[in-house]
């Protein structure tokens, strides 16, 4: 018995070591690459009739081995003619080789560092305005379709056309660009002053102070500065017969000279123009307030189906607002951008507007969906939203069966000792306030509201039931200060907030004055604790 | 012992077996000769790779293209929550040449089939007693009739592709073809589809479906009126239609019958060629299926049908005022739509209206027959028939031909036909009307983008596709279209 095993080994055995001879491997002592595709440094020294030039600038700069590595790079490479080209005019040498002082090397690192963005960006997402993600210099750069012809005649930054575009390589793309871009050196004033189209404006920013305050990259506090300016060029203003400095302070100023004084009308004027925002075109909001440098004072942004229309007046007549020229607009500097307005930009003092605010969809943090849906976050997760204590955290819900604004609610803790809104621009004059949450519950909480730090109005009683304060009966509802929701808002069974008795509307105050156009904080402290899902604050104007 | 030794032996065997497992034996001779061999014996084997010609085309990565590269480019479709990507992209008119709608595979796997009935069914012929010359001819101008279709396709999207006319069967066929020039393909089509012509059946009588969903005399002549019309050939154009309007099989449905019997049951005496469903038609499921369309109409053209309010083919008819697509979704006027389990509609490549307006088209244009008179009749014929009231325009070139387009655009909104009849409009004289296309970037931008979409159009060659990159890729003679190369 213990042979017959044996033998069986060996026989299995013996196929076994014949089975694995049987073949040879043909592909032994070869070696595999998963992946045959080049990097970007690769590719480009693989094209040297187009990239030799660029090669040997990030050669020179030592930024080769960081463009081999792994990671997600946009590069845009300029060919070899255009850094010839640049390089003559610029340094007056013919060849890379001959930049060798160490002012021309930090140079050139900054002019790779301008070339390369950390993100993989092709030309699908390439839109007429700045490139997401900022260079490595910390400036954007811009994409523009204004020359028509399509894909292959963007022009980026307004001075280079892409010559090949997409080419992919395993860690980012390449666009070819047969211009060198020049990098940002100079704040917005002194660029818009480069152009020469600008003079009068230019000198009215000088004139009023501006032109530093402008100018200055970093601010104290460390964080980098950012100008929007809309300007009216020199054609704009001949148009409207100004065709100096002086003919624009007498038309804006006649009777004061003392233009560095902030309430100078020229002052104001050219703070007016300027907001500490970064907007390029397409950054601009669909329907809000934007605020300028002059204190309380904002350009109102609405964009329609094709036309973005700053100030439109709410008198409904045609061509009252001002638009930008798009071919004379989104030019970048180190510091911002600006853009140029089609007619001269008058301070505007909007009427008293019906301001809807709702405090969920409203939240910029929810607008880009840092914030998701039911995610619980600290205060300091938004902008214009705090609580006490911080600790605490709250989240936004929405359901389609609510029949709330935009379908969407704020839930906040129960343990809350006060919750504060920072509201948007309310241009100055004489409001209702009301706010609308989803109440009539027990569990709710009882708030007192405060306007600016001072308490105004009567308790907010969120647990407060429709019916004891005579819900449907508008009239007895108006007189114990509570109102019904808006037919408006409808839910996905087709019941409108009107027909609802958990959204019904407090009036915290039917006299909130606004002097000035301004933002306000509204703060509600608690006075029996309770968690209230807030909806939305409405301010209705009253003649 | 012995045992042992039998054991042994026994294993002798295996050894041996495996002593011989690299040698060639193992080998096979190229499978598809045996099988071709094998198989084009008889007239059933014909007819059912002419059936597998039809049911190619029955393929969703085949129809959606047929959608969307006679829709995305042009401004009837916007895109929903669950449009790709790559139909976005197509909608500005942003094509790069890795976006895969531009696959042309699909439409070659056609074409293959076509070409392997035309080289081996003759050989069946002579197999096989029962199989007439003339069925022999029928099914082979069935297969040329399906291939000058989907080359006619090709040619309206790429303007110039390879023009494949042999069989890809064995590993002797050239492998990489170079494009055509746009005359040349076009002269072909018209070759093989006036030689169709004379072989095809008038009809099939086993059912409507066989009817409308085989090619017959009528829809071989539709698509010749359809090539002439592109080529500008105005005077065969007429003489087309003609031949389709004598042939008396097809007229147009009752006005009170325009979805229903069009859309919504299919294969009416007005249809031509309509591809069969007998499973779920996935592209139109998926294009326009109410919980999750891919396509939404878009809303300015529900105005156009305001012009006028009698018009069957408004509201619950070819769109609805929810924002869907009614003439692919809806049941019938009560505002019913399909569930996704009942999409069995006929994909329409040619109706009986669309012959009528193509023929008024040349009687505009033609200088040896123009006709305004005889034109205005014809799109009144259309526009009646949806109206119940007579066309308003002046017979004048212009007017007529504004209004022609107009009735076209309505009657055929979603039909994959829009992008084609603005592109034939606008390229007519060198791109005189160009302006045509331009007019959808203001139609296609928000406040954002119109510079950038209009650039997107600006360029004439950007109306034409890019190849697929993997096609150019993989074949050194395939130069990729002008302006995509990068």
């Amino acid at each position: 018995m213990k042979t017959t095993k044996f033998i069986t080994w060996i026989g299995c055995l013996l196929m076994f070591i014949i089975s694995i001879n049987s073949c040879t491997d043909k592909l032994d002592g070869t070696t595999f690459f998963t992946s045959d595709d080049m990097t970007i440094i690769e590719t480009l020294e693989a094209n040297p009739e187009l990239f030799s030039s660029y090669s040997a600038i990030l050669e020179k700069t030592e930024f080769s081995t960081a463009l081999e590595s792994y990671g997600s790079y946009t590069c845009f490479a300029p060919t070899n003619a255009a850094i010839k080209a640049y390089l003559e005019e610029k340094f007056n040498v013919s060849s890379v080789d001959e930049l060798n002082s160490e002012e021309q090397l930090d140079f050139l690192k900054i002019l790779v560092k301008f070339h390369t963005l950390p993100s993989n960006r092709g030309t699908n997402s390439f839109i007429e305005g700045r490139i997401v993600d900022t260079t490595y210099t910390g400036d954007y750069l811009t994409s523009s379709y204004l020359l028509g012809g399509g894909i292959s005649d963007v022009v980026i930054n307004r001075e280079a056309k892409l010559n090949q575009y997409d080419i992919a390589t395993t860690n980012g793309v390449i666009h070819a660009l047969d211009a060198v871009l020049d990098p940002y050196i100079d704040g917005v004033p002194k660029t818009m002053e480069n152009t020469g189209k600008y003079t009068i404006f230019v000198e009215a920013l000088k004139q009023t102070g501006y032109y530093e305050a402008f100018s200055v990259f970093v601010s104290e506090s460390g964080s980098k500065n950012n100008f929007t300016i809309l300007a009216e060029s020199d054609e704009i203003y001949s148009q409207e017969g100004i065709n100096s400095f002086n003919d624009l302070a007498n038309l804006i100023s006649p009777d004061n000279s003392d233009y560095l004084d902030t309430s100078n009308p020229l002052n104001r004027f050219v703070a007016y123009h300027a907001t500490q925002n970064f907007l390029y075109t397409s950054d601009f909001p669909e329907d809000a307030f934007i605020n300028t440098v002059l204190e309380n004072n904002a350009i109102k942004s609405f964009k329609t189906d094709k036309l973005l229309k700053i100030n439109e007046t709410e008198t409904g007549v045609d061509d009252t607002w001002v638009s930008l020229l798009s071919d004379q607009s989104n030019f970048p500097a180190k510091n911002g951008v600006y853009h140029t307005v089609d007619k001269i930009l008058h301070v505007f003092v909007p009427k008293a507007k019906y301001i809807i605010f709702d405090l969920v969809s409203d939240q910029p943090e929810v607008q880009s969906k840092l914030i998701g849906k039911l995610v619980n976050v600290y205060p300091d997760a938004f902008e214009y939203i705090d609580w006490f204590p911080r600790t605490l955290t709250s989240r936004w819900n929405s359901k389609s069966s609510l029949t709330a604004y935009n379908y969407n609610i704020l839930d906040t803790s129960s343990s809350l000792a006060w919750i504060e809104f920072v509201t948007p621009v309310l241009p100055k004059g004489q409001y209702e306030l009301l706010v609308c949450s989803n109440g009539g519950n027990s569990a709710r909480g009882v708030k007192q509201t405060y306007w600016d730090g001072e308490p105004i109005g009567s308790v907010y009683d969120v647990r407060t039931k429709a019916a004891s304060v005579g819900y449907p009966d508008e009239i007895e509802m108006e007189a114990n200060n509570w109102r019904r929701g808006s037919k408006l808002f409808i839910n996905n069974a087709g019941v409108s907030a009107y027909d609802s008795t958990s959204f019904i509307r407090f009036i915290i105050t039917k006299e909130l004055l606004c002097p000035v156009q301004q933002r306000h904080v509204i703060r509600f402290e608690t006075i029996k604790s309770g968690g209230v899902p807030f909806d939305y604050i409405e301010f209705i104007p009253v003649e | 012992m012995k045992q042992h030794i039998i054991k042994i032996f026994k294993i002798v065997p295996i050894i041996l077996i495996t002593l011989s497992s690299c040698d060639s034996y193992l080998e096979l001779e190229p499978q598809d000769n045996l099988i071709q061999g094998e198989f084009w014996q008889n007239k059933e084997q014909v007819s059912a790779a002419v059936a597998g010609c039809y049911a190619s085309m029955n393929q969703s990565a085949f129809t959606s293209r047929v959608l969307m590269w006679g829709e995305l480019r042009a401004e009837m479709i916007v895109a929903s929550e669950s449009s790709s990507n790559n139909a976005r992209n197509m909608m500005k008119n942003y094509i790069l040449p890795t976006n895969n709608l531009v696959e042309w595979k699909s439409f070659y796997a056609t074409i293959n089939y076509c070409n392997l009935v035309l080289e081996f069914a003759d050989g069946a012929q002579e197999n096989d007693l029962s199989f007439t010359e003339q069925e022999l001819h029928r099914f082979k101008a069935e297969v040329l009739t399906i291939r000058s279709l989907v080359y006619f396709i090709l040619v309206r999207n790429f303007k110039e592709v390879p023009l494949v006319l042999t069989a890809t069967a064995n590993s002797q066929t050239d492998f990489y073809p170079a494009k055509s020039s746009e005359a040349d393909i076009i002269a072909q089509i018209i070759t093989d589809l006036n030689a169709a012509v004379e072989d095809l059946n008038l009809g099939y009588s086993e059912s409507a479906a066989h009817d409308k969903g085989r090619m017959t005399k009528g829809a071989a002549l539709a698509i010749l009126a359809d090539v002439y019309l592109w080529n500008n050939q105005f005077n065969d154009c007429i003489a087309a239609c003609n031949s389709i309007i004598e042939l008396g099989k097809y007229n147009l449905v009752e006005s009170s019958e325009w979805f229903n019997q069009l859309f919504f049951e299919g294969n009416s005496t007005e249809g031509i060629f309509e591809l069969q469903f007998s499973d779920i038609n996935a592209t139109i499921r998926d294009g326009f299926y109410i919980s999750t369309p891919n396509y939404a109409p878009y809303q300015e053209i529900i105005d156009l049908y305001f012009e006028y309010p009698s018009d069957v083919r408004g509201d619950k008819a070819t769109f609805d005022f929810s924002g869907y697509v009614f003439k692919y979704a809806g049941i019938n006027n009560s505002g019913f739509y399909r569930a996704s389990d009942e999409f069995y509609n006929n994909f329409i490549f040619y109706r009986y209206a669309d012959v009528l307006l193509m023929q008024a088209e040349a009687y505009i244009l033609s200088s040896d027959f123009k006709n305004l008179p005889v034109a205005y009749n014809l799109i009144d014929q259309v526009h009646q028939r949806a109206i119940g009231a007579p066309l308003d325009a002046s017979l004048d070139e212009q007017s007529l031909l504004t209004a022609l387009l107009l009735e076209r655009q309505k009657e055929f909104a979603f039909e994959s036909k829009r992008w084609y009849d603005l592109l034939r409009f606008a390229r007519r004289n060198e791109f005189e009307n160009q302006q045509l296309i331009l007019d959808l970037a203001d139609i296609k931008s928000g406040a954002d983008d119109y510079d950038q979409i209009l650039s997107y159009y600006s360029d004439s060659e950007s109306y034409f596709l890019p190849i697929d990159q993997n096609e150019v890729n993989l074949n050194p003679q395939l130069l990729q279209n002008p302006y995509y190369e990068n």
